[in-house]
């Protein structure tokens, strides 16, 4: 059986574990009051979908802007030329390229957080497919990031354009922002997160979509969400 | 769920087996087991749709993926040998290629509808876990023993048993919801197999496995089907519970069967008795009746289980082989430096190591079949044998059994020797007169080894006794050496067989033999704690190699320590038991001494008095020697520290 820290003994003690709450600005300031790390911890959330990922129609994986942010600088390339390029360079894209782009990160530079792409540029950039691939960073239109529109997806990705996808379990996992954040600020990024997630909500799955929702920050315990809310 | 009802199958007129009827639940994992010849390999392949069935039907969900590894290839496409194992996920190489081609088009023509088709393919692919396919597929090669150097190399570069681990791989990376395994544990060593072990732990799907490996089974499977001529039986639970739910269902038979034939002598002796009384007539009638309508209890196929007792070799000097400063090197391949090995008397003694360590090497040096630089001391009587991994291949196909087993044997093994000693092998009156030629590969393995252990050797040399053994023969072989008297050096990568036989566990790491005094749960047991240490602190690698280093050297310390010190050991010991038995001795005559009976006879008293007091003296000698051998003892092991 794993044992528990000191801290996360003494933050345990100001949860109910067996209350779901209902308000949500009440459950940030828990979960902030929690916070004992030395750095500004995130704060997650984590929802249990009443999905069978197995099956391609219930893959439910988008995208949200949350309004306030993440509270982390992200860091974007962008596969572009031309015109394109230009437009990247002036949203704030922190590396623009093309073909050297492609060799940079085939010889092993992988700084970055998010790529990137025109639709011309996919051919180039699917030769990283085992590079980007199997660390989440393949542009992919599917979630925005083949784009002709570099310059709101660079915008976005910036502002705290939060990605998640259901995992094996069924479980959504995403960051909604910092510890340091007012609680309201939490509550409005979190609200945007679960707006998206119902809207996302497949055709096809049966019963209760939202089965559980669970706001933590790093190494704190869980505060539970009451469900009937969604 | 999977149906099979009705299966049956003959090979030319005989029957192989009859009205097979098996549900196989989702996430079963079940071992097939049964004799030679049972069906097992049959059965797998009807399942995989391999091979037509002469009656009955096997149903497969349609949604189902079956794959289905054979207990022997016949031949690969020649391609590197992980693409092949890559084509065990053909649908995701296919949707790869499709994202390629898509990309292209996107990029000489973007539109929407190219872009959005491209989104799904991806989103497809990477769902699927294309992008992490083919690090998974170099990952279970590497976990099966491949190298880096090997990924690229052509299929038919390799032998059957690393063509057989490359089909292994594809399946594994391939995850079929069904998947059939037939003597997947051959040819594998150690590590390997403790890999797939806990990869078959967690596998997502059914699993129906064939093989003699009885840890393999245990750590795997949680039910057996067990085939024999009465059809299938289901047991739930690993193997050592199928055995013991086995034993006590056929003694429940057999008293159910004894229960029956009681009943029957007593409804006959009744008929017999009444038929021809008019006012028992419809009694008699009834009990006719009954005994039309009484099924026979049908006993289990009878396991066998004799003891074969090995003739009582010579007896020899306590080291029976030594090799000093031995040296092999295999080309630019140095397999042992300047290496000083020593066998004694009693060792049981398994070499355990990966593949291509040296293990087969040491054994021929042993037995002197190879060439080698460096001294290599046979004790006087030392008659020894060497089993080698193709031993089959010298009897003479054209004799009986019996006449082969007979061949080249001393005048002191008698013709009923000879046959309990085949029986003990498990060969059956009818058997021995068949030739050699038509046995069956672990049958010509049985032979050679009953063969050479009829020779009354005092010391084997066995390398891989244990291939194509079917489970019985095994347990046959594995009690036969228990008994067997004399000294045994064993390699196997069957951890039950060794963990029964064994008494020393030799670890062969880059030419560096330590060894283990203890059985093989042990040494795993000391590894664990030893790895468990290691990983307690984090170290970066050069201080592991340094500890590795180091753990070479303490191993070299312990071994040099162990052999200096045995005799002393030894005498220890023995000293030891013998004051055990004087002072069990002296306890028997004082008990003695105090019943009632004893003092009325005092002639009994006098004798009693005299044994007793020669007894204490003889233990307080052997006392005052055991003190003195154990201080010399630790007065060794202190000059070691």
């Amino acid at each position: 059986m794993a044992t528990r820290g000191k801290k996360y003994k003494e933050a345990i003690k100001l949860v109910d574990r067996q209350k779901r709450y209902d308000n949500i600005q009440e459950a940030m300031e828990i979960v902030k009051s929690m916070t004992s790390t030395k750095f500004d911890a995130s704060v997650d959330v984590a929802v249990r979908l009443g999905v069978d990922p197995r099956h391609a129609d219930q893959m439910v994986r988008g995208a949200v802007v949350l309004p306030h942010g993440i509270g982390k600088t992200v860091r974007v390339v962008v596969f572009a030329s031309g015109e394109k390029e230009k437009e990247a360079r002036e949203a704030g894209a922190d590396f623009v390229g093309a073909d050297d782009l492609v060799q940079k990160i085939a010889d092993g530079w992988l700084d970055f957080d998010k790529a990137i792409a025109t639709p011309d540029m996919m051919g180039k950039v699917g030769r990283l497919g085992r590079v980007l691939g199997p660390r989440g960073l393949m542009p992919n239109p599917k979630v925005g990031t083949v784009t002709t529109d570099v310059a709101r997806a660079i915008k976005e990705t910036k502002a705290g354009r939060v990605e998640f996808r259901v995992e094996r379990a069924g479980i959504i996992h995403a960051p909604i922002g910092r510890a340091s954040f007012d609680a309201d600020k939490l509550a409005e990024n979190f609200n945007a997160l679960m707006e998206v997630l119902l809207k996302l909500k497949p055709a096809t799955t049966k019963g209760t979509y939202v089965k559980s929702v669970t706001i933590s920050s790093t190494m704190s315990p869980g505060v539970k969400i009451d469900r009937t809310l969604f | 769920m999977i149906q099979v009802s009705g299966l049956t199958k003959y090979f030319g007129p005989q029957k192989i087996f009859g009205d097979i009827t098996w549900q196989i639940d989702r996430f079963q994992r079940s071992a097939l087991v049964g004799h030679n010849g049972a069906g097992k390999s049959t059965i797998l392949k009807i399942i995989a749709g391999k091979l037509e069935p002469d009656g009955g039907s096997v149903i497969i969900p349609k949604t189902m993926t079956v794959g289905y590894l054979p207990q022997e290839i016949t031949s690969l496409d020649t391609q590197p040998a992980l693409d092949l194992v890559l084509s065990g996920r053909q649908n995701l190489l296919d949707l790869e290629a499709e994202i390629e081609r898509l990309q292209t088009q996107v990029q000489a023509h973007p539109n929407d509808a190219l872009i959005a088709a491209l989104g799904e393919k991806q989103h497809a692919f990477e769902t699927a876990g294309g992008y992490r396919l083919r690090a998974e597929a170099q990952s279970i090669m590497a976990s099966l023993g491949f190298s880096n150097d090997d990924f690229g190399k052509l299929t038919t570069e390799f032998s059957g048993g690393w063509q057989m681990r490359i089909l292994l791989a594809r399946l594994l990376l391939a995850k079929p919801d069904l998947l059939l395994l037939d003597e997947p544990t051959n040819h594998l060593d150690i590590e390997s197999l403790a890999w797939l072990e806990s990869f078959l732990g967690s596998y997502p799907g059914v699993l129906l496995i064939v093989s003699h490996d009885r840890a393999f089974l245990n750590h795997v499977i949680d039910g057996v089907a067990a085939l024999d001529d009465n059809g299938l039986l289901m047991f739930p639970g690993n193997y050592d519970h199928y055995l013991e739910m086995r034993e006590a269902l056929e003694e429940q038979l057999e008293k159910n069967a004894e229960m029956q034939r009681q009943a029957i002598a007593e409804k006959q002796a009744f008929i017999e008795r009444f038929r021809y009384k008019a006012t028992k007539a419809k009694q008699v009638q009834s009990r006719i009746k009954q005994l039309e309508k009484m099924e026979s209890v049908q006993l289990l196929q009878n396991r066998k289980k004799i003891h074969f007792h090995f003739p009582t070799p010579e007896r020899v000097p306590q080291i029976l082989l030594e090799l000093r400063h031995v040296s092999k090197a295999y080309g630019d391949n140095v397999v042992y430096k300047d290496l000083d090995f020593r066998i004694y008397r009693g060792d049981k003694m398994a070499l355990v190591a990966p593949n291509g360590a040296g293990k087969s090497t040491l054994i021929k040096i042993l037995a002197d079949v190879i060439p080698f630089e460096g001294e290599r001391l046979l004790s006087d009587r030392v008659k020894f044998v060497y089993f080698a991994q193709h031993q089959i291949d010298a009897l003479d196909f054209k004799k009986t059994l019996l006449e082969e087993a007979g061949d080249g044997l001393p005048n002191t093994i008698t013709m009923t020797m000879l046959r309990s000693a085949l029986g003990a092998f498990l060969f059956t009156n009818e058997d021995i007169d068949k030739p050699v030629s038509v046995l069956s590969g672990g049958e010509k393995n049985k032979l050679a080894l009953a063969k050479l252990l009829l020779r009354a050797p005092n010391l084997l040399l066995l390398d891989e006794p244990t291939n194509h053994l079917d489970l019985d023969s095994r347990e046959a072989l594995e009690q036969a050496l228990i008994d067997y008297p004399g000294t045994i050096v064993v390699i196997s990568h069957d951890r039950w067989f060794i963990d029964k036989v064994c008494n020393k566990i030799a670890t062969i790491d880059h030419g560096v033999i330590d060894i283990f005094d203890g059985t093989y749960s042990e040494h795993e047991a000391f590894v664990a704690a030893q790895n468990a240490q290691t990983e307690s602190t984090a170290v970066d690698i050069e201080t592991q190699n340094g500890k590795k280093k180091k753990r070479i050297e303490a191993a070299q310390q312990r071994e040099a320590v162990k052999k200096a010190t045995k005799h002393l050991a030894d005498r220890v010991k023995k000293l030891e038991a013998q004051s055990a038995d004087l002072e069990k001795k002296i306890a028997e005559m004082d008990d003695e001494l105090s019943l009632p009976e004893t003092y009325k006879n005092s002639a009994r008293i006098k004798e009693l008095t005299m044994a007793k007091s020669t007894a204490q003296k003889e233990l307080d000698d052997v006392m005052e020697n055991w003190m003195m051998a154990q201080e010399e003892l630790d007065e060794a092991m202190k000059a070691f520290e």
